[in-house]
């Protein structure tokens, strides 16, 4: 896939290509290394936020290593132009004390074999991170997510938004551990599966003993669209200690009815009614982007997802 | 002039009859009141005119400028030039009112117009002003958030940029203060127009004191059992339906279904 042209010539734009650096403005701190690309993050006033970066290269596997230092925070949006000779990537997140991360990270493009996302985030002490993802690319896809919070009153808010078409066979495992007192995570995910796609999700949050007044909630929403399309869930948590506050929820259906008939009563087609649901159900997504261009190519591949062609 | 004819019109909900031969006709530049005790199928009668999936017509026909509505979708009666201001307006989260209204008006338009995207933000501008809905209304989501005044004046807002030649107001009144009421009713008496046929359906006088009625018809048990003018109104607000039960000798409701014994309860028995 190409860079698309909305991503070009901004000077806070990294494009991480084959087998080097593309574009990189004045950032210092990344490295090229056996297996991908490393990024440390230790002076505030060098990291201009908010940056983007774009994976377009073809190494296998490719790694994105992140490391805020101590007290840095720092917003990127992460887009991988997934292509198709790619079958892994990884994305590995480390915080330091008290850093904070607001991180958006799109996979949208099209792949011939099974393609594997693995992301690790590991926070220290009253670190946060605000991760929002969204997966839009033809194929089979499995992610894996492990968040470890490692810190007290380490905060995490991760929002997942898929949506898989055609015969396609989405899979998610994300794993939580509040591995000190006093953390916090909240877990959305997001799924529309049009066409005959499969789509399935694990979700588990873990409070081991001792981490007392740790909040753990998880969120999981599904549309299914047509009727051979299909989207389980398990959402799950094991708690292991008295003094905490835990949830999880899940709902999975066709679109609203009263929602359509309403839309429907204002002289707005089938079709139509459905795609604005559809697209007020990604808003959480789409309010993340701030890159306009690319929010026309992700609606775009989106509806063209949705109506079972390739991205 | 739109002409909305409901001729005999028979609806039932798993073999319970709830609308039992309506007949009514509806001209453009008339104004019909409907009122009626709680659960006489007022409220199902616009929603089955609009074409809500839940209800089937047994017996009947819907016409609208001659044109039989029986077998068209929701959508189609809509951009036929029927309209629906719900009593209970559904949130759709996510998608913003602009988009929303947008939408809607577009799906109006004849084919090869297209919408002159300036004119349509000046005209939901202004329409949001007349209504004194504030300046923020257009990114809101639909009705997310909305109190039930905001939610009533904004399907008023959506009536008048979509602008039907019928159009159903449910209970418009219910929720709103005296100001928003005010409001309402100079809102909807301004649309007022040989173009426009409005249908109010009603339990209090007051939203007919702003909106005033040409003709008042009283629904009892999926029946309109009488109508005339707006000295019905009054009596209905001094007196009730009593006094119309009586002269129509309708008795006060039955319960139908037998009591089932739900078992004994356990005994002790003293030897």
């Amino acid at each position: 896939m190409k860079i698309p042209q909305c991503f070009v010539d901004k000077n806070a734009t990294i494009v991480f290509g084959k087998k080097s650096v593309e574009y990189q403005g004045n950032y210092p701190g990344i490295r090229i290394t056996n297996d991908g690309w490393s990024i440390q993050v230790a002076n505030q006033k060098q990291w201009k936020n908010p940056i983007t970066m774009v994976m377009k290269g073809q190494k296998t596997p490719a790694n994105l290593y992140i490391h805020l230092k101590t007290g840095i925070s720092a917003s990127f949006s992460i887009y991988y132009l997934v292509n198709p000779d790619w079958a892994n990537v990884g994305l590995f997140v480390k915080l330091d004390a008290g850093a904070k991360l607001t991180l958006n990270n799109v996979f949208i493009g099209k792949y011939n074999s099974n393609f594997m996302v693995n992301r690790v985030i590991t926070q220290a002490d009253t670190s946060e991170v605000d991760l929002s993802s969204g997966i839009v690319v033809s194929g089979n896809t499995k992610i894996v997510d492990h968040y470890e919070l490692n810190g007290e009153k380490s905060r995490l808010s991760a929002v997942l938004l898929a949506i898989s078409g055609q015969k396609e066979i989405f899979s998610s495992i994300q794993e939580v551990f509040h591995n000190r007192p006093v953390s916090q995570s909240n877990v959305t995910n997001l799924l529309v599966s049009a066409g005959k796609s499969q789509m399935h999700v694990d979700v588990t949050e873990t409070i081991g003993k001792g981490n007392f007044q740790s909040i753990c909630h998880q969120n999981n929403r599904g549309i299914i669209l047509e009727e051979k399309g299909s989207i389980t869930v398990e959402p799950k948590l094991i708690i292991d200690e008295y003094d905490v506050d835990a949830g999880h929820g899940c709902a999975i259906g066709q679109i609203n009815a009263n929602e359509l008939y309403y839309l429907l009563s204002r002289g707005i087609d089938e079709t139509t009614a459905k795609r604005l649901i559809i697209s007020g159900y990604l808003t959480p997504l789409y309010k993340r982007i701030d890159n306009p261009g690319f929010l026309k190519i992700l609606s775009r591949t989106i509806e063209l997802q949705m109506k079972g062609n390739d991205c | 002039m739109a002409i909305l004819e409901i001729k005999n019109l028979i609806v039932s909900v798993e073999d319970q009859v709830i609308l039992d031969g309506i007949n009514l006709v509806v001209r453009g530049g008339e104004t019909h009141a409907i009122m009626g005790p709680n659960g006489t199928g007022k409220s199902t009668l616009a929603q089955v005119i609009m074409g809500h999936p839940k209800y089937h017509i047994d017996c009947g026909e819907i016409l609208l400028d001659g044109i039989r509505l029986n077998e068209m979708s929701v959508d189609e009666r809509s951009r036929a030039g029927l309209f629906l201001a719900m009593q209970n307006p559904t949130e759709v989260p996510g998608v913003t009112n602009f988009d929303f209204v947008k939408t809607a008006v577009q799906a109006h338009l004849l084919s090869g117009q297209h919408l002159r995207i300036g004119k349509f933000i000046l005209a939901l501008e202004d329409a949001a002003k007349e209504l004194k809905m504030g300046s923020g209304l257009a990114h809101r989501y639909v009705n997310e958030g909305f109190s039930g005044g905001e939610k009533k004046r904004n399907e008023i807002l959506q009536m008048k940029l979509i602008k039907p030649s019928i159009a159903f107001l449910d209970e418009i009144d219910s929720g709103l203060d005296v100001d928003a009421l005010r409001i309402v009713g100079e809102n909807v008496t301004a649309m007022k127009s040989p173009d426009l046929g409005l249908i109010l359906i009603t339990h209090y006088q007051r939203l007919l004191d702003s909106i005033v009625p040409d003709f008042v018809h009283i629904m009892i048990r999926g029946k309109i059992v009488k109508t005339g003018g707006r000295e019905l109104i009054a009596k209905i607000d001094a007196e009730g339906y009593d006094w119309l039960k009586v002269e129509l000798g309708i008795d006060e409701f039955v319960e139908k279904k037998k009591p089932v014994s739900l078992g004994t309860c356990a005994t002790k028995s003293l030897k």
